[in-house]
């Protein structure tokens, strides 16, 4: 689809990017969550963490199709060209995603974390000028909302079970949370998106998703860290993705002209 | 002491208007999980817009065999005197077909399962062609939310690349046969 | 009521086309086959998991990615069927589970080969899959009612599965030399666990005549392990790639393909726990269960306390 005609280059190129960056957010978690498979404490959540991962992984193909729209590239060959032809280095997600999955507390609490922002983010997007990414936003929210009741069950349970899950949670918080500053930093050029109505302003949206997080996880008897957060840049990357990129890109190099 | 949590009878509703029907059960420590675990082993596909989840122990089962061998069920029903408890609402299905399912067929106010079987066995049109009983305490049930349906159940009918019509594996195996091979 | 005029009753009623349901009078040994069959059956579909589940990361392609992690769920749920079904006979799935890991219940040959290129994903899902529904076809007809219904609902997803695999196959076999060479190749080392997975020949399974009498299977080994081959024969040889077999041959007076013989010493191997994967494939599922047992015991705890 063109790009619409009161977008300035600039502009385009803040958005484009924007959706670029949402797309490697849940490319990553979706993968991180697909690693799960066949090896879940229990054979329904086997079942339950792999539809999560198809779900994230779906999402993203949304993302990296309204970035085609704006950079005039083919929507129908963007997600195989950003997920397979890109070299580690230009992925622009935020860190937490690139983590390996830990154990079973690490994992749930990094999907809470990152559903109960979605929400947040998704139902601000919904309110965007920019009809294409109103509508992908509604799309996503649906599945969003029960991703966040899965996470939430288990956040509750697993804080409140028993002495080894609570400290195992805890544990987990303190190793995530400093990440978490990352999901809410703002993207370049936010201000005049803002402006033009197409984004929210993610200072905001924080604030709120903060004060949520914090009241419900105190409620899962956890104690939310005093440590710094990080301050990272989307184009900082640990070697665990660098590990993963390798992996996933295994097959597809034997013969990139190929077919599969 | 290690389990795999207890068990809860799964009961769908694959679109509006039409019978619960019992699909198996899911392992789950709460009716909640139960409820969530349903959803992701039995409706990755689009077949329901609404679910039942219930404890096992909770629900009464008898084939007619069984029924034909109890003499409770053989006798006259006014014999029959009901537990001096309050009524509430027992759901009945039955399997009416050798290949079918459970399926839901009415509700009856009693004070026991046993109770709702008899006064279901004695009142229904068709009891002689029920192959089979399941009896549910309404009490017991942890329903879906109807306004869910979006989040629950909807998502599934995007997930095209579950279905074997997806993929054109006829059509292409006729072009290849059509065509000379190649590879000779 | 003998004895002997119960079982007859019960041995017409099968033969009536009737289903037996949990609550019916069933003969010990149907039970204890029964529930043999199904959990043997159900950690098939459970251990089935590993060797494609290791590709979902390398996945050479998105929509290909989704369709395997698509179909490594549906081993999981198929798996969550049948123990449903066992457990409708009395079987729970803690003893089940103890018996799979401790490598006291069988389950498929077939899952312990390594999956070693991407071309493995195809052919399980063309060969492998393909082979399992000719199986279930067979049972959905079964005389056990809750073995039954979850055998039709397996049967309804697993087309998908074999669909996938055909595509993936297909689209190699029409590749590049290198994709035509992996598949080639795949097709080499699955070709005779595939047919094994249909059992011993029917001369040698000795429980074959009572579990056809009462329902439990309505085809024999060999008849599947024939329609197998008749169907998937001309198709393979249509896309140009060959099987292992210098002894296969199309029989003009019987109308159908015969094969060489197969080696049913490596089947014993394999199934003894001797096979290239037996103790990898374990260790992943025992390893799964005990780090799962603090999940396990917390969420038990959590409901106990809040019901109390």
């Amino acid at each position: 689809m063109p790009t619409p005609q009161f977008f300035d280059a600039a502009l385009t190129e803040s958005l484009a990017l924007f959706f670029l960056a949402l797309g490697d957010d849940e490319l990553l978690l979706g993968h991180r969550d697909s690693e799960w498979c066949g090896h879940a404490p229990i054979l329904e959540e086997d079942i339950a963490f792999a539809n999560l991962a198809l779900d994230e992984i779906g999402h993203a193909t949304y993302w990296y199709e309204l970035y085609a729209g704006l950079v005039n590239e083919n929507p129908e060959q963007i997600a195989d060209h950003l997920v397979f032809e890109r070299p580690w280095k230009a992925w622009r997600n935020i860190q937490i995603v690139e983590l390996p999955r830990g154990d079973w507390a690490f994992s749930v609490l990094r999907q809470y974390l990152f559903d109960s922002a979605e929400v947040i983010r998704l139902e601000a997007l919904a309110r965007s000028s920019y009809v294409p990414l109103a509508g992908v936003a509604g799309k996503i929210r649906k599945e969003e909302l029960y991703h966040l009741r899965h996470s939430r069950a288990w956040i509750q349970r697993l804080g409140l079970g028993t002495q080894e899950s609570q400290s195992r949670l805890q544990n987990a918080l303190q190793s995530l949370w400093p990440y978490t500053n990352q999901m809410w930093q703002s993207v370049p050029g936010e201000d005049r998106l803002m402006e033009a109505g197409l984004l929210p302003g993610s200072q905001a949206l924080q604030t709120i998703w903060l004060e949520q997080t914090s009241a419900f996880l105190r409620e899962c008897a956890l104690t939310i860290p005093s440590t710094p957060p990080l301050i990272l840049n989307r184009t900082q990357h640990t070697t665990h993705l660098k590990t993963l990129i390798a992996e996933m890109h295994s097959v597809f190099k034997l013969d990139p002209q190929a077919q599969w | 002491m290690d389990t795999q949590w207890p068990r809860f009878q799964v009961f769908v509703q694959s679109k509006s208007g039409a019978p619960y029907m019992d699909v198996g059960s899911v392992h789950a420590p709460d009716a909640e999980l139960a409820l969530l675990n349903a959803r992701d082993v039995f409706a990755r596909r689009p077949e329901s817009i609404s679910m039942w989840v219930v404890p096992v122990e909770a629900i009464l089962w008898k084939t007619s065999q069984e029924l034909r061998q109890d003499a409770e069920f053989t006798g006259d029903a006014h014999t029959i005197q009901p537990e001096n408890t309050a009524n509430q609402p027992y759901h009945i299905f039955c399997k009416f077909k050798q290949a079918g399912t459970h399926e839901f067929v009415t509700t009856v106010e009693t004070a026991s399962a046993s109770a709702a079987l008899r006064q279901a066995y004695q009142s229904l049109l068709h009891r002689q062609n029920a192959l089979s009983w399941c009896i549910i305490p309404d009490q017991a049930v942890t329903k879906s939310d109807p306004n869910e349906v979006d989040s629950l159940y909807a998502p599934a009918l995007d997930k095209t690349f579950r279905m074997s019509t997806d993929f054109r594996t006829v059509s292409a195996m006729r072009a290849i046969k059509s065509t000379p091979n190649e590879n000779e | 009521m003998d004895n002997e005029t119960i079982l007859q009753d019960f041995e017409e009623r099968i033969a009536r086309g009737e289903k037996i349901e949990p609550g019916d009078w069933m003969p010990d040994e149907y039970r204890r086959q029964l529930i043999r069959m199904i959990s043997q059956h159900a950690h098939s579909e459970i251990v089935g998991q590993l060797p494609e589940g290791a590709w979902i990361t390398r996945a050479p392609s998105i929509r290909r990615k989704m369709i395997l992690l698509a179909k490594v769920q549906d081993e999981a749920g198929h798996g969550q069927y049948l123990y449903h079904a066992a457990e409708t006979l009395g079987a729970t799935r803690e003893e089940m589970l103890e018996a799979l890991l401790a490598g006291k219940a069988k389950y498929s040959n077939v899952f312990n080969y390594p999956t070693l290129t991407w071309a493995d994903v195809g052919v399980i899902g063309y060969l492998v899959d393909f082979a399992a529904i000719l199986n279930q076809t067979m049972l959905a007809r079964c005389s056990y009612g809750p073995y039954a219904r979850a055998m039709v609902r397996i049967c309804a997803e697993e087309n998908f599965h074999k669909k996938q695999g055909q595509d993936i196959v297909i689209r190699l076999a029409q590749g590049s030399p290198y994709q035509r060479a992996m598949v080639q190749d795949a097709i080499h080392r699955w070709w005779w666990p595939t047919l094994m997975m249909f059992g011993p020949p029917d001369s040698e399974s000795p429980n074959t005549a009572t579990l056809v009498r009462w329902k439990v299977k309505t085809r024999t080994n060999d008849e599947l392990r024939q329609e197998f081959i008749d169907k998937i024969i001309p198709e393979l040889l249509a896309l140009g790639l060959s099987v292992p077999d210098a002894e296969l041959h199309y029989d003009e007076r019987l109308k159908r393909w015969v094969h060489g013989p197969i080696d049913w010493e490596e089947l014993r191997q394999v199934i003894q726990g001797d096979g290239p994967c037996n103790k990898e494939r374990m260790e992943a599922r025992i390893q799964a269960h005990e780090d799962g047992l603090w999940v396990r015991e917390a969420m038990i705890a959590y409901a106990q306390r809040t019901q109390a």
